[in-house]
């Protein structure tokens, strides 16, 4: 029995001349970054009708702080500006024991993930990964689907449906009660093609 | 134009029973790295994840799985610890900000465990600042991954 298995430097089976070269095809593409260095009360991705017809999918990976006090915070999501109550959700959560369900109905904004605040311990943040479904089709309405989770609280599963079949042009992040996000926040927006 | 965002870093295929797997020299290029895993073990335990090598009592994560959520710390990441595995499994790590030295690194791991057919999402965290620059797969009882295991890490631009 091989006691340990190590790669010294990394390697591919497959050989490449530099680590820029190494790309494997991916359906997935960064769209834009936005790291946060000092609060802001949202974060805007807008301008994207230019990515219909190139991707299906948009996926939102990040990590999030607010001043709230206290421990935790949520934050939540509008696609278009629409602020009418056009959004449900949906959660699952465990914060040990058994886990517990709940959901909102016909809201201004769709949750998106529990997050850390103020009160939380210096250099922890919530990590979140966001997949929306078909948002730039025109068509369906758009689903989506939150993994997330601060180590001091809880880990979630969020789902939540935008109840409009336009394609998605903006997204705006904020904060439910309107805490700012601060410094180290940092949310990416892929597209995905199909 | 938009830039792919994952790059396949190096993959390790087990030709036998192997007790830790370590991904080392891990580039400082890549906001994210994703490791998968895709086998089985040899007898019964639980994959955990060691971040640099430290061994001490930082870290800590909590579990969501069917019917049942825990919290736990210690001194490795343990995804799933109220279950073992013994036969095949799969997991997705997703270690972000993993380049970051302002903030602790933070990680979101899918586990499903063919044996007793348990799903379980469990986010973590290693109170550390410093930079990823090794990953190494372990057990929590000194058992072996078996021979096939596929490790692969992944590293996504942001």
């Amino acid at each position: 029995m091989i006691k340990s298995a190590l790669q010294s430097s990394l390697s591919n089976d497959v050989k490449y001349r530099s680590m820029a070269a190494g790309a494997v095809p991916s359906s997935e593409y960064l769209i834009k970054t936005v790291e946060v260095s000092s609060s802001v009360g949202n974060i805007l991705f807008e301008n994207l009708a230019e990515y219909q017809g190139v991707y299906s999918h948009f996926k939102l990976i990040g990590v999030l702080r607010t001043d709230r006090s206290g421990a935790e915070d949520a934050t939540v999501a509008r696609f278009n500006g629409d602020s009418g109550a056009n959004y449900n959700s949906h959660y699952l959560y465990g914060s040990g024991g058994t886990p517990s369900t709940g959901a909102y109905g016909d809201t201004g904004f769709a949750h998106l993930t529990i997050t850390a605040a103020s009160g939380a311990t210096t250099g922890l943040y919530a990590p979140f990964t966001t997949d929306i479904l078909d948002a730039t089709k025109s068509t369906n309405y758009k689903v989506v689907r939150t993994l997330s989770g601060i180590t001091n609280s809880a880990t979630f599963i969020k789902g939540a449906m935008w109840k409009s079949t336009a394609p998605i042009t903006a997204i705006n992040i904020f904060n439910i009660l309107g805490a700012n996000m601060v410094t180290g926040t940092r949310v990416s927006l892929y597209g995905v093609t199909e | 134009m938009a830039l792919q965002s994952t790059t396949a870093l190096s993959t390790i295929t087990l030709q036998s029973n192997t007790l830790e797997v370590t991904f080392s020299g891990i580039p400082n290029l890549y906001r994210d790295l994703i490791l998968v895993v895709s086998g089985a073990t040899n007898a019964s335990m639980r994959p955990v994840l060691r971040i640099n090598g430290d061994s001490g009592s930082n870290y800590s994560f909590i579990q969501l799985a069917d019917g049942y959520s825990s919290t736990g710390t210690g001194t490795f990441l343990d995804p799933i610890q109220d279950y073992s595995i013994t036969n095949r499994f799969s997991q997705i790590w997703q270690i972000l900000d993993a380049s970051a030295t302002n903030k602790h690194k933070h990680v979101i791991v899918r586990t499903n465990q063919y044996d007793g057919a348990h799903v379980h999402l469990t986010t973590g965290r290693w109170a550390s600042l410093a930079a990823v620059s090794s990953l190494t797969m372990t057990s929590n009882s000194g058992q072996a991954y078996s021979a096939g295991t596929v490790f692969s890490l992944y590293g996504r631009i942001a």
